[in-house]
């Protein structure tokens, strides 16, 4: 009987964890990235790194009722410009691998005399925001600008 | 022979003289700048944001001579010379950064830096780029104040023109009258107008060069301010805690 109820509850933790898991929203990181272990209270469900320093991470939001994508771009624009002073160097459409429509913004930001490059891509799927980052060294990241865009292209949303 | 020479010289200055005083309109015809009146005023502004920065050009035309009869005979259109200026305050992360940035924006640009201070730098960038370099600077922060302002020196400079004209037209004339010469009082004298009319003509040049310049290439000033020193108002702050916790700490720290 004991051993019963402890199988089932098992049973029930591996099927939660199953479904939980299949619906979150998910990339498909390019070859010579590692995904890397997300912490459960860390901001980020998904990240993945490269040997020479590029992150490539993705977050999801809570969508608050009649939040837009101009919205949340407009948003995330004057934190990072207005805010951080990134220079903001190209805005562009993005597309999802379910054809949901997304903005793309590429910026880049000075650290200690050396270059950086930060690229987020924000879509609106149902009740959530869903945020692809990538950054790194300009140098190293222009060589994995491809690989980037194809990552987040290949972005899927969780069914939760 | 003598007496000719001083009637010459006589006849030159009383020539320099009226050149000098001529009104513009008498040397110029009767130029309008898009409306009777003269050159619409163009003082300092604060434009707002969704204002064009740069007012179309409008072309100078000559009227024709008789006022009456509505027909021009001639019709010459001249660009008008303006010299554009900005000033920015912008609020940036980073100072230093945003420094080295505008001057390699002024460089890309083909413009130059004219001077810089710990959080202000002064760039000129051709004029046809202008606009260009104000949209960069604005993008590099968050844009507190701008002040753009055209002047229109077509006048200025069209009067320095017609001066240099008549001030070389002089030397020819007394170059000829020095191969003539022949009493070495004359010659003196002459020479002595040469040099001053030598003189007049270098400062003309100068000014016109000067202007021509200021025309090529406008001055944006732009002073940085650090974010963190930007007015409270201008930091209004989002109720979403993820947007502070977007860009690259986050996301490249393990």
């Amino acid at each position: 009987m004991r051993h019963a109820t402890i199988l089932t509850v098992l049973a029930c933790v591996v099927l939660s964890c199953g479904v939980l898991g299949g619906c979150s929203p998910k990339m498909q990181m390019p070859s010579g990235f590692v995904e890397v272990e997300t912490y459960q209270r860390g901001p980020y469900t998904q990240r993945a790194v490269s040997a020479d320093g590029v992150v490539i991470a993705l977050r999801s939001e809570t969508n608050p009722k009649d939040a837009t994508l101009d919205f949340w771009v407009t948003a995330i624009r004057d934190e990072l410009v207005n805010r951080r002073g990134y220079t903001l160097a190209k805005e562009e459409p993005a597309e999802a691998a379910n054809g949901a429509k997304g903005k793309l913004l590429t910026c880049t930001a000075n650290r200690s005399g050396v270059e950086f490059t930060y690229l987020v891509a924000v879509y609106v799927m149902g009740g959530q925001v869903l945020v692809a980052e990538a950054g790194g060294k300009s140098e190293t990241v222009v060589h994995r600008l491809g690989d980037i865009r194809q990552a987040m292209a290949s972005l899927r949303a969780g069914g939760i | 022979m003598r007496q000719l020479i001083l009637a010459s010289l006589v006849l030159i200055g009383a020539a320099c003289l009226c050149g000098g005083c001529a009104s513009p309109q008498s040397r110029y015809l009767s130029y309008e700048f898009g409306g009777k009146d003269g050159p619409p005023a163009l003082p300092s502004v604060q434009l707002p944001p969704e204002a064009p920065l740069l007012p179309p050009a409008t072309p100078l035309v000559a009227a024709a001579p008789d006022a009456q009869d509505p027909t021009p005979l001639l019709t010459v259109v001249e660009p008008r010379k303006v010299v554009y200026a900005g000033r920015f305050n912008v609020a940036v992360g980073d100072v230093a950064v945003s420094i080295q940035a505008t001057k390699a924006l002024a460089d890309k640009l083909g413009g130059y830096m004219l001077r810089m201070t710990t959080n202000t730098i002064v760039i000129r960038v051709p004029s046809d780029k202008f606009d260009a370099a104000v949209e960069a600077v604005g993008r590099m922060g968050m844009v507190i104040d701008k002040e753009v302002t055209a002047q229109d020196v077509t006048d200025q400079y069209f009067d320095i023109e017609m001066r240099l004209k008549n001030a070389k037209a002089t030397q020819q004339k007394l170059l000829a009258l020095l191969e003539k010469s022949q009493a070495v009082r004359d010659t003196l004298e002459i020479e002595k107008e040469l040099q001053r009319i030598t003189t007049e003509i270098e400062r003309l040049e100068g000014q016109l060069n000067k202007l021509s310049h200021e025309v090529a290439y406008s001055m944006l000033t732009v002073a940085f301010t650090e974010t963190r020193n930007a007015p409270a108002e201008t930091r209004v702050k989002l109720p979403f805690y993820w947007l502070g916790r977007l860009g690259l700490d986050e996301l490249l720290s393990f």
